[in-house]
């Protein structure tokens, strides 16, 4: 197979190459004889700067007069010059000989003005109408943004640039159309979760390829978001066919900044932020706690006078006295600051970019902080007109720590967990007793085991240190006109060393007599792509490019783990594991290994006429023996209606209108290394005898079978799309219709028991997505005030199509003690991601009621389930859908107006129509025990329209006599599933560019001062910390949980952009 | 340089070019297990073998399976605690499913060995080493088919039963014929262990 791949792709290039020839024989021309370029000497320039002191200024603005920042003005014949800023207004020194200045922006006509005597010289460029689109970047290549027929979106680094952000990923959310972005927790330096067009996989995961500048496979969370130039979404199988197997989830190309041509400009940015608790639960005061634990207490009194569990004297001392609030002793105003520094230029034959930034944050939450130092070096040169080389280099350190939280696994079990526990810990108890030792929880009342908030926040010692690189350089050689071979070299390296040691004042701790663990994770991934390219015009209306790439991937991890328990002494910790008593030590190394080969054709008639067609074939390691080789087709045209005579005829309105379709193949290269061997393997369990009592008798069992069939999930998908420009390009949109369908799912399927096995992963599920993604952009206002808005707004549909064996597949199917949730999350045949099951709760039986709720041996005040198959009882048969964690649709509004000197940005985003099960009111809503406002909502006689069920005394319960018919297993009622849908201002920043006559009296070119608030409110009816929360990630079909997260902050940010 | 000397030159890069493209040296996709071993590699030494065996004997013990709750459902025939006759396909599955997984590790144990998987080791141990595998395999398969009669009869000799399913069962005639010849294997005085 590997043979006839080699073979096909020595044709293709050998056709190419031999196509080239003809085309460079046939039409006479010679690539050679173009070299009468021009070197431009720079140094009499600036010698003559220094002797002859002439200034030139103006205005660069557009047909319409508007200004147009960041246009490139230089003395012709010189790497002199200037750059417009925010009003347009450039400013320059020039040499005696200065006779012309070139002005150039993108998107418009570069023009020539003689200098002559005049010292003011205002500009106005023409929009160019052949390029008024940007080139933008694709897979291996870059094209013409009106050359596109695939669903491509492209997020401008300008528009990143005026908001001050520390991650690439908060800087998609909401600007792109199909793209979800959902904070799964606010820990800083935590991860997010981004799916592009919905969810294909169940098991494989269904985070975008990320390639930067060329490199696959980059954490877009170790970027600096300063250094970015732009984001290009691909979206569609024609756009992400080209890569393959990893495109299955859609790609995201982001391009760093490189020097531009022009005065060298140096660029400091200083942010100084505030963040805070976006929003405290509502729980009650002391006063409160301590009366509703007393009316739960008289509830006890069947057969015996239940005394109250706080007595007179305390219920007195605790109306005058507020008690702990837990939420304010973990959670703190937590300050980040942030230094960029970047350096960046450009020569007629060297570009260069330096950029170096320093992020420290403390987390909201007590005991977390996260610092990262990055720094990047871009820098290109053009040997001769024939040959050029790169090197992009980014280094990034980081480091970061925030004691455990969520739901607990492990030995940090649910009642040593700091998020969750402050919400449940009493108020009557203080943080610390005498001698500073941590107040424990009393025996009488609530939960006992629950630990010390603060202690389990404060405690733990935790210290995650990264240190990534990611390196890319190529060679490019322009062979003859028109044909480039680029080689390109990458790597990314990632170790990581992580610490942690709960000493005896954390409740794992106390258990363990300390218990630590010590990680080290190497990851390198190796990546080399032969890239040739050759792109003709001939006969005027026919534009060709071809592409073809040889590439080879390798990916390696090695790790060990280190588990330390019962320390003799804890002070020093992990970091002395030899005072460990007890020690569990793992280690890993796994290998991945890619081959593909790929091309493209891009061709177009008279710029109305487009075809894309794209072919990849990818060979991986992990992929089984009779599946070695996938293949990855793909196909796209568009219909440039705008370009025809008709359309010209009718005037101007359309600018542009443009049709595409397209279809193709991708892939998900879900499976984990060595997944299709057999595997044989030792575990203490399969000691004999008697399941790992033996010390001697090791056991090894073959615990994987083989499958030699395994292979990528493939996922197929139509988009049919159309992309306008009316009002002379006042006005754009596109509108994209999508259909995907994901088979080969990797799904576990049942095998005989005979073989010896249960099951073996399989290719069997399928899943579908579909959807509508309508983007808008527009300048209501041009001129002195501007507004320029972007509106995007995505619907996607998913079906489960087929699981293996069982038509419906559990998730989330434990969870911590206590809080009772089994099975919550299903995936079922025929219905959408995020389904949750549970029972219906229909709020509380009233007393005009209670011969209904006798008929299920409840009393008014009790929890009225809804009965569904009617029977007269509550149990398994009753189980349904309760909740659907998938959004109807997302959407994202981006403002910017500006005045004068001013701007303010305002960028709105919201979810609308999904549901996520509140699991921790489980317990804060508990009679007994929980602290919820809620429970002041309790039903009474007086009180009957609540969903809070009665405090009923037994005594009362036993006299009616009744037989509950209510068998309810556990907490999966439909009481805790909430609506999260929510509209937030994401962000609103305000900022003042000080005048230009000023600045550069201190020698600044831009100084840009301005205030930013993210996250400032949210509209939602959701009870939670935030609703944009997911605490379980490993799988998409748990999405739609809240429990414990980290909560999100709001934070307010001060920031100084200088320009020198 | 005359044009045609400069057309030749284009056509050589670009043939170079084309050359260079295709020689680009691939990875090898082969996967070798690295950070654990498989059926394949492993069985290399006595121990390995003794060790696949002590798995498969943990396994008729195995918590909740096995012998320690599995035969559970043999005692009491659903009449002493269900008592409803409702006969669920699992019923009873556990002893079988034991069974079988020991038999995996056991022909595993003897498909490698016969085939000279052990190196290197005094030739009386390896004979000894499959005289305990096939004695094992032996007990397994008497206890299977006095419980269910034909059985599935899977040997060191069987295609993978994972890509190729078995279809019908063998008759017990032929289960006891292995069981003998196993057992006599493993009783001749040559191949007993000296321990």
């Amino acid at each position: 197979m590997t043979k006839q791949l080699h073979t096909f792709v020595k044709v293709f290039c050998l056709a190419m190459a031999g196509f080239v020839c003809f085309q460079a024989s046939g039409s006479g021309l010679n690539s050679y004889s173009a070299g009468t370029h021009e070197v431009h000497s720079t140094r009499g320039a600036s010698v003559a700067v220094l002797l002859q002191e002439r200034v030139v200024s103006g205005k660069v603005s557009d047909d319409n007069g508007d200004a147009l920042p960041g246009a490139n003005v230089v003395v012709k014949g010189t790497a002199l010059g200037a750059t417009t800023d925010v009003n347009g207004d450039y400013r320059l020194q020039l040499p005696a000989d200065a006779q012309t200045l070139v002005v150039s922006y993108i998107g418009y006509n570069s023009k020539e003005v003689s200098i002559g005597n005049q010292t003011r010289i205002d500009i106005s460029l023409t929009p160019d109408l052949e390029t008024l689109d940007e080139v933008v970047v694709v897979g291996y290549g870059v094209q013409r943004k009106s050359d596109l027929t695939g669903a491509v979106t492209s997020v401008k680094g300008t528009d990143l640039a005026q908001l001050p952000m520390q991650r690439v990923d908060q800087a998609l959310q909401g600007r792109a159309a199909g793209v979800m972005v959902l904070n799964t927790s606010g820990q800083p330096g935590g991860q997010t979760t981004i799916r592009i067009r919905g969810m294909n996989s169940i098991s494989g995961g269904n985070q975008p390829l990320v390639v930067v500048d060329g490199l696959q496979g980059v954490d877009i969370n170790t970027l600096n978001p300063n250094d970015i130039e732009s984001i290009e979404i691909l979206k569609d199988a024609s756009a992400t066919a080209i890569y393959g197997s990893q495109g299955a989830n859609g790609v995201i190309l982001i391009s760093t900044r490189q020097g531009k041509k022009g005065k060298p400009v140096v660029n400091y940015t200083f942010n100084q932020s505030y963040q805070k608790l976006a929003r405290k639960l509502d729980l009650m005061d002391a006063a409160g706690f301590v009366s509703a634990i007393n009316d739960f207490r008289a509830t006890q009194d069947l057969d015996v006078t239940p005394t109250p569990i706080f007595d007179a004297s305390e219920v007195a001392h605790w109306n005058t006295h507020k008690g702990t609030d837990w939420q304010e002793e973990i959670y703190r105003t937590a300050p980040m600051t942030s230094h960029q520094l970047s350096l960046s230029g450009a020569t007629d034959n060297v570009n260069y970019m330096v950029s170096g930034g320093y992020l420290d944050q403390e987390g909201i939450l007590i005991n977390s902080e996260f610092q990262r130092f990055s720094l990047r070096t871009n820098a290109n040169v053009k040997v001769t007109d024939h040959v050029s080389f790169g090197l992009n280099w980014a280094g990034i350190k980081e480091k970061g720590n925030s004691p455990p939280f969520g739901e607990g696994v492990g030995i940090i079990d649910p009642t040593g967990q700091v998020v969750s526990v402050a919400v449940r810990y009493s108020p009557t108890i203080p943080v610390y007793v005498e001698f500073g030792n941590y107040c424990r929880h009393p025996n009488i009342f609530g939960v006992p085991a629950l630990w010390n908030p603060v202690a389990s926040g404060l405690e733990p010692f935790v210290e995650n240190n990264a240190m990534i690189n990611n390196l890319n350089a190529f060679l490019e050689f322009k062979i003859i006109d028109g044909l480039t071979l680029r080689f390109t070299g990458g790597a990314i390296t990632r170790n990581t060393n992580n610490f942690r040691y709960l000493n005896r004042n954390t409740r794992p701790g106390f258990q363990q007599n300390g218990s630590g663990v010590s990680t080290a994770d190497t990851y390198v991934r190796y990546q080399n792509s032969n890239i040739l390219t050759y792109t003709k015009q001939f006969d005027q209306k026919h534009s060709l490019t071809l592409t073809g790439v040889a590439e080879q991937q390798v990916q390696l991890s090695k790790g060990s783990s280190i588990t330390g328990n019962n320390f003799l002494v804890d002070q020093s910790g992990i970091f002395d594991l030899g005072g460990a008593q007890s020690l569990i030590a793992t280690s890993y190394q796994t290998k991945r290994a890619i081959n593909s080969f790929l091309g493209r054709v891009n061709y177009s008639f008279a710029d109305k006429y487009l075809l894309t067609a794209t072919y990849r074939a990818d060979g991986s390691s992990v992929f089984g023996a009779n599946n070695k080789w996938g293949y990855f087709p793909s196909t796209s045209v568009a219909w440039r209606v705008s370009e025809e005579n008709f359309m010209k005829d009718l005037g101007s309105f359309f600018t542009e209108l443009k049709i595409r379709a397209g279809w193709g193949v991708t892939g998900n290269q879900a499976i984990a290394p060595y997944a299709s061997l057999a595997q044989v393997a030792s575990h203490p369990d399969y000691r004999y005898p008697y399941y790992g009592l033996s010390t001697t008798n090791i056991g090894f069992d073959i615990t994987r079978a083989a499958n030699a069939n395994l292979k990528w999930e493939t996922t197929t998908q139509t988009d049919l799309g159309l992309d306008f420009a009316i009002l002379n390009g006042r006005l754009t949109g596109s509108f994209d219709y999508y259909k995907k369908t994901t088979d080969d799912l990797l799904l576990s399927r049942q095998l005989p028991t005979y073989t010896g096995f249960r099951s073996i992963v399989d290719n069997v599920g399928s899943t579908e997505n579909k959807g509508i993604e309508i983007q808008l952009e527009g300048d209501p206002f041009v001129g002195d005030f501007k507004w320029k808005t972007g509106f995007n707004i995505s619907f996607n549909r998913s079906k489960v199509l087929r699981l293996s064996n069982n038509s419906r597949l559990p998730f989330r199917t434990t969870s911590g003690a206590g809080y009772g949730i089994t099975d919550l999350m299903y995936l079922r045949e025929g219905e959408p991601f995020g389904q949750m099951v549970g029972w219906i709760s229909q709020g509380t039986w009233s007393t005009d009621e209670a011969d209904e709720a006798a008929a299920y041996g409840q009393l008014p005040g009790d929890i009225k389930y809804f009965d569904l198959n009617d029977d007269g009882s509550i149990n398994a048969q009753d189980l349904t859908t309760i909740g659907n964690a998938m959004p109807d649709f997302i959407y994202g509004w981006n403002n910017s107006f500006s005045y004068k000197n001013f701007e303010l940005i305002v960028l709105i985003q919201g979810v609308q129509g999904n549901d996520l099960f509140n699991i921790g009111r489980i317990r804060q809503e508990r009679p007994g025990e929980g602290m919820s406002t809620a429970l002041l909502n309790r039903w009474t006689p007086d009180n009957q329209d609540t969903d809070v069920p009665a405090f009923t005394k037994q005594s009362v319960r036993a006299a009616a006599g009744l037989t509950s018919r209510i068998n309810v297993g556990d907490s999966r009622v439909s009481r805790w599933v909430e609506d999260a849908s929510y509209l937030r201002v994401k962000n609103v920043t305000l900022a003042y560019n000080l005048p230009r006559a000023l600045t550069e009296r201190v020698g600044l070119n831009r100084v840009r001062v301005y205030g930013t608030g993210t996250n400032l409110f949210t509209v939602t009816d959701y009870t939670g910390y935030d609703p944009e929360v997911s605490s379980f990630n490993n799988n998409d079909a748990m999405i739609g949980i809240d429990f414990a997260s980290y909560p999100t902050s709001r934070t307010v940010t001060f920031g100084l952009d200088l320009t020198f | 340089m005359s044009n045609n000397m400069k057309k030749i030159n284009n056509i050589l890069k670009v043939g170079l070019a084309a050359v260079i493209m295709s020689l680009a040296s691939c990875q090898d996709l082969t996967e070798e297990p690295i950070g654990f071993v498989g059926p394949d590699n492993f069985y290399t030494t006595i121990d390995q073998g003794e060790a696949a065996l002590a798995s498969s004997m943990n396994h008729l013990w195995a918590y909740w399976g096995g012998y320690s709750y599995g035969h559970w459902d043999f005692m009491h025939d659903d009449q002493l605690v269900d008592g409803d006759l409702v006969i669920t396909p699992t019923f009873a599955s556990s002893i079988w499913d034991r069974h079988y997984r020991a038999l995996k590790n056991i022909n595993g144990v003897i498909r490698a060995v016969s085939n000279g998987s052990v190196q290197n080791a005094n030739p009386s141990d390896v004979a000894g080493l499959l005289a305990q595998a096939r004695f094992l395999r032996a007990y397994n398969y008497f206890m299977l088919v006095r419980l269910y009669g034909d059985l599935p009869l899977i040997t060191e000799e069987t295609p993978n039963p994972v890509t190729d399913p078995i279809t019908s069962r063998t008759p017990y005639e032929e289960v006891y014929d292995l069981i003998v010849s196993d057992l006599l294997y493993a009783s001749n005085v040559d191949n007993m262990p000296l321990t």
